[in-house]
């Protein structure tokens, strides 16, 4: 007898192994000088999951990065709980690259480097000396990864080069928010474009950034070579927006401001029940049918009898308020029994709910322990602490959290014993003339 | 004289260059068995980067992406959505339930590097094309399931749209206002995320294997994908003991960092995160002095005290157009944005230069746009050749160029209800003016 498939597939895994396995990256040594830079740091921390040898480089004041906390909330010797959560595995160096001695030290420390990651305003690191166009002088095979707000290149690049990026910079220009909103009935701000509620275009550009740095060492592993990477949060979020083709047929902005309800499929939306919000789904015929009769509301079937009569703006409208007459008589778990009691009777057709759950009541469903999602350490600078894992699993070389962020520097005498021989005393002079 | 570095990088990074690069994948083949949105869009990533994707769909009508487009209105009969997700792939009719197309698949298989799928979980265990079966036949192979929940757990068997990934994984709870419907939140962040993330563990199985010789088995889900992006918030939430409050425009952990509106009725966003780009907004504003104030002179103090800062800022904003809080940012060093809509997008010179914007001949569309790579590469970038196809467009290409059939075994193949093409539905064939007879690459 065959095992089945989901006890097969967790067995590839080894959950209680896998932290006793190589990361796919672990071969690698990125320096990631990024200042003030929450993609670049999504992107560092990533491959340092990935296994990979992240060296934070900071000014000896230590990367502003650190002071952002979430409502001015929770600082660890002043350190916020975004700065501490992706800092996560790396080590901890300071170096003041603004002075000629510590670029000096940098150029040195570049001869260990497979990959850097920066977020200067383009151009300033050139400016400095310390661009990929001198990088690649002294380590040609070097991956140099950038990040800014409107990229190395271009007509725009030179003028706008001061601009920071961020994430509601991505999530704006990019087109993303314009589809974020209400029906104009909803009146403001409900009707006027709104940002995701977490760091959606900085985060995927990090993303793509470390999927770029991959792409670059594996393309390194066959020829040798080496190559600079340029990613801002705009066109993160361009890629994941499907409105251009929509402009070019039809040389007209797609108007998307549409919730609660949908532009593409319907039923498809979240509804209010007796105890929260329920996303329900039935756009196809016989899911259609699953749904509205499960709720008791047949005669919906011969009103609206198609997908072309379902996706009608004026029709979506009748729709979603006569669903919400009867959601609203339910919970999400007499939802739910209306569904198995239909598949038990093996009846024709699939209503999909799914619970708008918050994040206190995701951390307390046992789906996301079994799955490791959440690791609570205690940690003795955080304290008692829930951080996320690395959420992507694969087989042969896992990733992992292994600590959070340490303080500015804490590992200097380490790292640069490790890597350039220096010892106590040389150190001593480069703390004292302010450059570590 | 060295150089000016942006005429160095316009030359480093010339997207006029881009067909006289290489490709950093070229070599690596890809069999994508994925539908909709996540998987397509992962196997696209591999395709815009030099792998040879084949995207093996059910003859006849296909897949289930194909049926649906934006208010129903299919131009060029087919959906955006499949255009969007279906880059640069050869498109094979093949019946994977017919034992002599399951023996094609297997061969295929032995010539291929990565799979991409995302049925429910099982489906393809079941079919006979799991990993369990096909690492025996290539145990190089690095394959790549992505689902709602993932292969194992709980709910490994939760069928799953992007939808219900963004309502069980916090994503929608923490966004929009409180005491309205959370947001359903546009162009299925669950799926599009989680392409890029499936994209970039793909390429770090690839280099393990490069170096090691070993493949592996990948487990990338939509609702963990989207539960890694809300980051510190679980940490938070943890250590305070209350939920998350939904917050609009404002970022909880900068400030400041909202959207205002503007004297021309635009929504702009601004955000200053360090003290630096703070002192630049407050030029800007020509309030110098407030960046001296000890209630906003620092980020924890800005955060204390971010109503009274954002008022002023709201009232600032209020007073100008957009276009000059956007020159001003330039100007001053702090993070200004429109929230602009696709037709501007579209538009963009800065980006159509970059090749965001990328404009291409289609061969089945003809003039036609897609989104550029967002990593520009300047030693392997990536490219966008065509787009969607009818099913089963590339079958010849495919059974000849990889498996030597001719041209009457292929018409058996198709008799027998082995292979097959496209069925006369919206969606599906190929649109008015192509003449699949007349096209060498149909007819190969």
């Amino acid at each position: 007898m065959l095992m089945e498939w989901h006890e097969v597939s967790k067995q590839y895994f080894e959950v209680e192994r896998a932290r006793f396995k190589k990361g796919p990256l672990e071969d690698i040594v990125v320096f990631d000088i990024s200042y003030a830079s929450p993609a670049a740091t999504f992107a560092s921390s990533v491959l340092a999951e990935m296994g990979a040898e992240v060296i934070k480089v900071e000014p000896p004041d230590g990367d502003p990065l650190r002071k952002l906390t979430p409502f001015g909330e929770f600082y660890f010797d002043g350190t916020g709980l975004p700065f501490a959560v992706e800092g996560r595995n790396k080590k901890y160096m300071t170096l003041d690259l603004e002075k000629e001695e510590g670029r000096e030290l940098f150029k040195q420390l570049i001869l260990h480097a497979d990959v850097v990651i920066e977020s200067f305003p383009p151009g300033y690191a050139d400016e400095l000396g310390i661009g990929y166009r001198q990088l690649r002088e002294i380590k040609p095979d070097i991956i140099y990864l950038a990040f800014s707000a409107y990229g190395h290149f271009g007509p725009k690049a030179r003028e706008f080069a001061k601009v920071p990026d961020s994430n509601l910079l991505g999530v704006s220009m990019s087109g993303y928010m314009m589809a974020n909103r209400e029906l104009p009935e909803a009146g403001e701000p409900y009707n006027l474009p709104t940002a995701p509620g977490f760091w959606m275009a900085t985060n995927l550009a990090g993303i793509y950034g470390a999927a770029g740095v991959v792409l670059a060492l594996y393309y390194r592993l066959k020829t040798g070579k080496g190559q600079m990477i340029d990613v801002t949060s705009i066109e993160a979020m361009n890629k994941v927006t499907l409105q251009l083709i929509w402009s070019h047929a039809f040389n007209e902005p797609i108007n998307v401001g549409v919730l609660p309800l949908d532009y593409a499929v319907f039923p498809y939306a979240y509804w209010r029940t007796k105890d929260g919000y329920v996303f329900a789904a039935g756009f196809t015929d016989p899911n259609f049918k699953a749904l509205v009769t499960q709720l008791g509301r047949e005669d919906l079937i011969e009103k609206y009898p198609n997908v072309f009569a379902r996706i009608k703006l004026e029709n979506q409208k009748v729709l979603y308020e006569e669903l919400q007459k009867e959601f609203e008589k339910y919970t999400f778990a007499e939802l739910v029994e209306k569904m198995l009691k239909w598949r038990d009777e093996g009846r024709e057709g699939v209503a999909v709910y799914s619970k708008i759950t918050t994040p206190k009541e995701v951390l307390e469903e046992g789906y996301w322990r079994e799955r490791e999602v959440f690791r609570e350490i205690v940690d003795r600078r955080y304290g008692e602490i829930t951080v996320i894992n690395p959420v992507w699993k694969l087989s042969q070389t896992p990733l992992k959290l292994k600590w959070l962020a340490k303080k500015a520097g804490e590992d200097n005498y380490f790292l640069y014993k490790k890597f350039l021989g220096l010892g106590r005393k040389e150190l001593g002079d480069l703390k004292n003339a302010g450059i570590i | 004289m060295e150089e000016d570095y942006f005429s160095w990088t316009e030359k480093l990074f010339d997207p006029k260059q881009t067909f006289l690069k290489p490709e950093a994948l070229r070599g690596i083949r890809v069999l994508d068995l994925s539908q909709v949105l996540i998987g397509p869009e992962t196997a696209s990533l591999f395709a815009e980067f030099g792998a040879e994707v084949i995207k093996i769909e059910p003859p006849g009508m296909g897949e289930l992406l194909r049926s649906v487009d934006i208010w129903a209105r299919f131009w060029k009969g087919h959906s955006q959505g499949v255009m969007w997700v279906q880059r640069n792939k050869y498109f094979f009719g093949l019946n994977l339930k017919h034992p002599k197309g399951k023996a094609i698949f297997y061969e295929l298989v032995k010539q291929s590097d990565i799979i991409v799928e995302n049925y429910v979980p099982g489906v393809m265990d079941e079919l006979g094309v799991g990993y369990r079966q096909l690492k025996d036949i290539n145990p190089k192979i690095i394959y790549i399931s992505i689902s709602g929940f993932g292969q194992w757990g709980e709910r490994w068997n939760w069928p799953s749209w992007d939808a219900a990934a963004q309502a069980a994984s916090g994503a929608s709870a923490v966004s929009g206002y409180e005491g309205r419907v959370p947001a359903k939140l546009p162009y299925y962040p669950g799926d599009m995320l989680g392409g890029a993330a499936a994209f970039m563990v793909g390429l770090a199985a690839l280099y393990h294997r490069e170096k090691t010789g070993e493949g592996q088995y990948i487990d990338v889900t939509q609702a963990e994908n989207l539960a890694r992006h809300l980051s510190f918030i679980w940490s938070y939430v943890a250590k305070k003991g209350e939920d998350w409050k939904r917050q609009g425009n404002r970022d909880a952990s900068i400030s400041p960092a909202n959207a205002f509106k503007s004297a021309d009725g635009r929504v702009v966003t601004i955000t200053a995160l360090t003290d630096e780009q703070f002192k630049g907004l407050c030029n800007a504003m020509g309030k110098p002095e407030l960046a001296e104030d000890e209630r906003f002179a620092t980020l924890p103090a800005r955060l204390k005290n971010r109503d009274e800062i954002e008022r002023i800022i709201g009232e600032w904003v209020s007073a100008r157009s957009s276009e000059e809080i956007i020159q001003l940012s330039a100007k001053h060093g702090f993070s200004a944005g429109v929230a602009r809509d696709g037709l501007e997008v579209y538009n963009d010179e800065h980006l159509r230069a970059r090749g965001s914007v990328w404009f291409y001949d289609d061969p089945m569309f003809g003039d036609m746009v897609a989104a550029g790579s967002p990593m520009k590469m300047s030693e392997t970038p990536g490219r966008i050749n065509w787009s969607t196809h009818p099913v089963g467009y590339h079958n010849r290409y495919i059974l000849k160029t990889l498996l030597g059939f001719s041209d009457d075994e292929i018409e058996e193949l198709k008799k027998e209800g082995v292979i097959g093409y496209w069925i006369d539905f919206i969606g599906r064939k190929p649109p008015e003016g192509v003449e699949p007879e007349k096209d060498p690459i149909f007819m190969w």
